[in-house]
């Protein structure tokens, strides 16, 4: 058993490691840059606990490399089923945080339920979708396969966190997009989407609508909704090529910037980094979809495959998400930026799906085991 | 459950739709990265200003107004700290309560709604003013809620403080808040809270009281907390005056002027300046502070007895018999009498066949000279008199003298009264000028009209020897940033030459009027100094009018008005009192007892000496 280890420990891909470790730590620097008063010369204490976080996904990272992720592909249903308990016992018991019940405690370490599902949900859609065969989905044959949908999306919807219960339905069509589907599904998709957008539309909160016409530009608003998007645009802009300086944006610091250390910390690195920050975790984020991918690509087992372009994926549709909110392309929901944003669930799940994924490229070779 | 190794053609597919997808997620990869771009680098200045505009803010520092000071150093005008709740409209956020929120603040202090609304909608005034002069408790209360109060804070401003609000209010005259129009107008001097000088001192001396304003450039966090100072330049106090007044002696005026409506006016011959200048009836000036009591100022506005009227520069009255000191001077100068002249006083003096004016005294004087005719204002001798020197003579000297015209004191809104001349007469009656008018002019009636500051000025230009002064009320001046002082002068206006014999010669008649039986200044005796001292009587309405009534049953707004006049020590004239009472009947009854408290007063203060003998 010390052999295999040996073996993978030799044999993990440590490119990959070291890319999503390099987030983090951008990830870390920034929020503690966001927490920083230099008036004071306090910080506050998110990037600690990040930090403990960070260790814990390490960990997390190396016992799901160690562990073979097909046996976890065959328990599927049993942890799709103990997943959705979760998500139910938060939405009942459930602590208050913002209005909106998210949190389980365990000992000292809050947990969200609604991170842990992503993990869940990407080993679902593998164990769903393993039997395909090469031909172009049929609506029939989506409908049968996606009812799994159904459950988490309205369990964290009415919790309420929309972007979250988005991020579900954005993976799922992400990757029924990428094993490719007939064309009359296109159209209906379409239809679907007409109808449920003005039904969707009613469901939503007041501030959610509010931010919906802001984006659109159907209100003016620079004093309320607006203004976390609009005091966004203007930290990332005026952080210029090659930025404030770490613990130099003064949007950041002087409280201009709403939640700088979750969804709005690439603001903080395009203010304090600038355009070289910016564009260096574009880059390193495209990288690590690469690698993902690769292994993808690599492996020659159905789950594994889907796996990780699902995990790819949820990767990508979060961070071009989160960072296109920031500078106002997105209407502002609240997703965070895979491994930079505060968040130690959010951290853990993701460090959790890279060790799925490596465990997927060390056994790409081999179908025993 | 099957985990098997898949097909080459399906491994090949799932390559090309992996690959299509990696160039797909590139690709949107760009449009964020151009999207960088445009804000970071094309944006980036416009941006810059922007996240500079939010934490960057001036703030202006108001200059504290200069301290206002008696004769002797009494601060009679000061400041002091006031706490005031204002609403910054930067830091109102859409979807703020504001109406909610003020609905708030009106349950812990009283303000005006109606007025904090339109300042709100007015663009030019960033932050409005909601309430001044919070005490401690409410002052705890926002800053310990101010979560509940977004956009409101408490300011600490500077407002005046009256040592006494009564005695010297239209000298002092106060301040009011710069308008949004006074601060566009004058944008370097006047910023939101600042004070500007409405009246009095306040007002004349504006520039010195004022100071300049400072700025500070402060870094403030998205709450609207300073977190930072990064330039200040500081705010220049305005300069401290010096008033010639003596509070003290201004303070017995108004005492003794008890609920008199009138003018008590003491100058100081040798250069004009004003020991007192006082108005009655008066006002509060606390009123004022620390914001503006709207109640109490529509009061006063409406009150009937026009408190807010400066009487002595304002007030313009028929002065009587008191003008009769100018004639005797221009009696005198131009010799149309010597002291030795006499008339002939018969209670009656028939002009011509047609026209006859009558003495105060039915029975007549009998045959007067200046002195007789000075002690006794008898109008007799003056009729003559004045149509002996004729109304262009007379003009001469009482212009010369500031009558119908301004002294030019250093206060706001002084009036120039009335002195009718032929060219007057016919620009505004569109007349000429009839000898009987010469007759009327010549015992004070008729058209004319004077201040009381203009009849100082006159009876200190005959005894100071023919130089007449601008009269003032400012000493000096104590810069704040040298700490200097510099003493004013006066200003000559005019100059004649008066012999020290006409001067003893109408002061003989003026000492007479106020010592010798049948005088008409006789109330305002003092034992301990001689005086010279004239009476006047001004009518109100004609006497047709008045004559239908007992003489204490005269309704008090057609009383006359009662004059006295006063210079003294005799032996040596220093100082010239004039003292008006408002419809309190005859000159000798009502305004010279108050003449000769105020001459006892400065004798007891040491102004001067009693007689040797």
């Amino acid at each position: 058993m010390f052999a295999k280890f040996k073996k993978y420990l030799l044999e993990t891909d440590y490119v990959l490691l070291a890319a999503v470790l390099c987030l983090a730590g951008i990830g870390i620097v920034s929020i503690y840059s966001a927490g920083y008063n230099p008036y004071t010369g306090e910080t506050d204490a998110f990037y600690k606990r990040q930090l403990m976080w960070l260790v814990l996904g390490i960990i997390s990272f190396f016992v799901m490399s160690y562990v073979n992720y097909r046996k976890i592909v065959r328990f599927a249903p049993v942890i799709y089923g103990a997943g959705i308990l979760l998500l139910l016992i938060v939405l009942i018991l459930g602590h208050i945080k913002m209005g909106a019940q998210r949190w389980i405690g365990i000992g000292p370490f809050r947990l969200q339920p609604s991170e842990i599902f992503k993990i869940i949900w990407v080993i679902s859609l593998a164990w769903l979708f393993m039997d395909f065969d090469g031909k172009r989905l049929s609506l029939i044959k989506i409908l049968q396969k996606s009812w799994m949908l159904i459950p988490p999306f309205l369990l964290v919807f009415s919790q309420p966190d929309l972007g979250t219960a988005l991020t579900y339905v954005a993976v799922w069509g992400m990757l029924l997009l990428m094993l490719g589907v007939q064309r009359h599904v296109f159209i209906i998709a379409l239809i679907a989407v007409a109808i449920m957008v003005p039904v969707g539309w009613q469901h939503l909160h007041d501030y959610q609508q509010t931010r919906v016409k802001v984006f659109l530009g159907l209100v003016q608003d620079k004093q309320g909704d607006g203004y976390h998007a609009e005091q966004s645009k203007v930290a990332v802009g005026s952080g210029g090529i090659n930025g404030k300086g770490f613990l130099g944006g003064t949007q950041a610091h002087l409280s201009f910037l709403p939640e700088s250390h979750t969804d709005f910390i690439y603001s903080v690195i395009n203010e304090e980094q600038g355009l070289i920050g910016g564009t260096t975790v574009i880059l390193l984020f495209l990288f690590l979809i690469f690698k993902i991918f690769s292994i993808a690509m690599k492996t020659k087992e159905a789950s594994g495959k889907l796996i990780a372009m699902a995990v790819g994926c949820y990767i990508f549709f979060q961070f071009i998400i989160n960072a296109g909110m920031t500078v106002g392309m997105v209407p502002i929901v609240g997703i965070p930026m895979p491994f930079v944003s505060y968040g130690g669930t959010s951290l853990l799940s993701f460090f959790t799906m890279i060790g799925i994924v490596n465990s997927i490229h060390l056994r790409r070779y081999s179908l025993i085991d | 459950m099957l985990f098997a190794a898949l097909k080459d053609d399906l491994l090949g597919y799932y390559r090309k739709r992996i690959i299509l997808f990696f160039a797909i997620f590139v690709f949107i990869s760009c449009i964020l990265f151009a999207r960088l771009f445009i804000l970071q680098v094309i944006q980036y200045e416009q941006l810059s200003v922007d996240a500079n505009r939010n934490r960057i803010k001036t703030r202006e520092i108001i200059a504290e107004r200069g301290f206002i000071y008696d004769s002797k150093m009494n601060l009679l005008v000061s400041n002091t700290p006031s706490y005031d709740l204002v609403l910054n409209k930067d830091d109102i956020r859409r979807g703020d309560d504001v109406i909610g929120m003020l609905k708030r603040v009106q349950e812990v202090v009283d303000f005006d709604m109606d007025k904090v609304l339109k300042d709100l909608k007015d663009k030019r005034i960033p932050s409005v003013l909601i309430s001044r002069g919070l005490n401690i408790s409410d002052i705890a209360y926002f800053e310990e809620y101010a979560d509940n109060f977004a956009g409101l804070s408490v300011e600490l401003h500077s407002v005046r403080k009256y040592s006494d609000g009564l005695s010297f209010s239209h000298i002092l005259g106060y301040v009011s808040e710069a308008t949004p129009y006074d601060i566009e107008k004058n944008k370097d001097i006047y910023k939101r809270g600042s004070y500007i000088g409405t009246m009095g001192v306040e007002l004349q001396y504006e520039e010195e009281l004022r100071g300049s304003p400072g700025s500070m450039e402060i870094e403030r966090d998205a709450r609207g907390r300073i977190v930072n100072i990064l330039k200040e330049d500081p705010a220049t106090a305005g300069n401290d005056l010096v008033l010639t007044i003596d509070a003290e002696l201004q303070q017995y005026a108004a005492e003794v002027m008890e609920d008199k409506k009138g003018a008590v006016v003491v100058l100081d011959i040798a250069d004009n300046s004003l020991l007192t200048l006082y108005s009655a009836p008066s006002y509060d000036l606390n009123m004022f502070t620390p914001y503006l009591n709207e109640t109490e100022w529509e009061r006063i506005h409406r009150d009937k007895r026009s408190p807010l009227i400066n009487r002595p520069i304002e007030g313009q009255y028929s002065p009587g018999s008191v003008y009769k000191v100018a004639m005797a001077l221009a009696g005198y100068e131009e010799k149309a009498v010597t002291p030795e002249t006499t008339y002939k006083c018969l209670g009656i003096f028939h002009l011509n066949s047609y026209f006859s004016y009558r003495c105060w005294k039915r029975a007549g004087h009998g045959k007067v000279n200046m002195q007789e005719a000075l002690a006794q204002s008898c109008d007799i001798y003056f009729y003559n008199l004045g149509l002996a020197l004729d109304i262009d003579k007379m003009e001469y000297y009482s212009k010369i003298l500031s009558l119908g015209e301004y002294t030019g004191i250093d206060l706001p809104n002084e009036k120039t009264g009335i002195y009718p001349s032929r060219k007057w007469k016919k620009a505004s009656r569109g007349d000429i000028w009839y000898p009987g008018d010469t007759v009327n002019t010549s015992i004070g009636q008729g058209y004319m009209t004077a201040t009381p500051l203009q009849i100082g000025v006159m009876m200190s230009g005959v005894f100071n020897g023919g130089k007449i002064y601008k009269p003032r009320i400012l000493k000096g001046i104590i810069d704040q940033n040298t700490g200097e002082y510099t003493e004013k002068e006066s200003e000559l206006k005019h100059q004649i030459y008066v012999s020290k014999e006409i001067q003893d010669n109408i002061m003989a008649g003026l000492i007479d009027a106020v010592y010798k039986r049948g005088g008409t200044s006789g109330r305002a005796r003092v034992k301990e100094m001689k005086i010279g001292g004239k009476t006047g009587t001004a009518q109100v309405v004609s006497a047709k009018i008045t004559e239908k009534y007992e003489k204490d049953e005269i309704p008090e707004e057609y009383r006359d008005h009662a004059w006295f006049t006063g210079v003294f020590p005799a032996r040596d004239p220093k100082y010239v009192i004039v003292v008006l009472a408002e419809n309190s009947g005859g000159g000798g009854a009502s305004a010279a007892p108050i003449g000769g408290k105020v001459i006892k007063k400065m004798l007891d203060m040491g102004y001067v000496t009693p007689d040797e003998n």
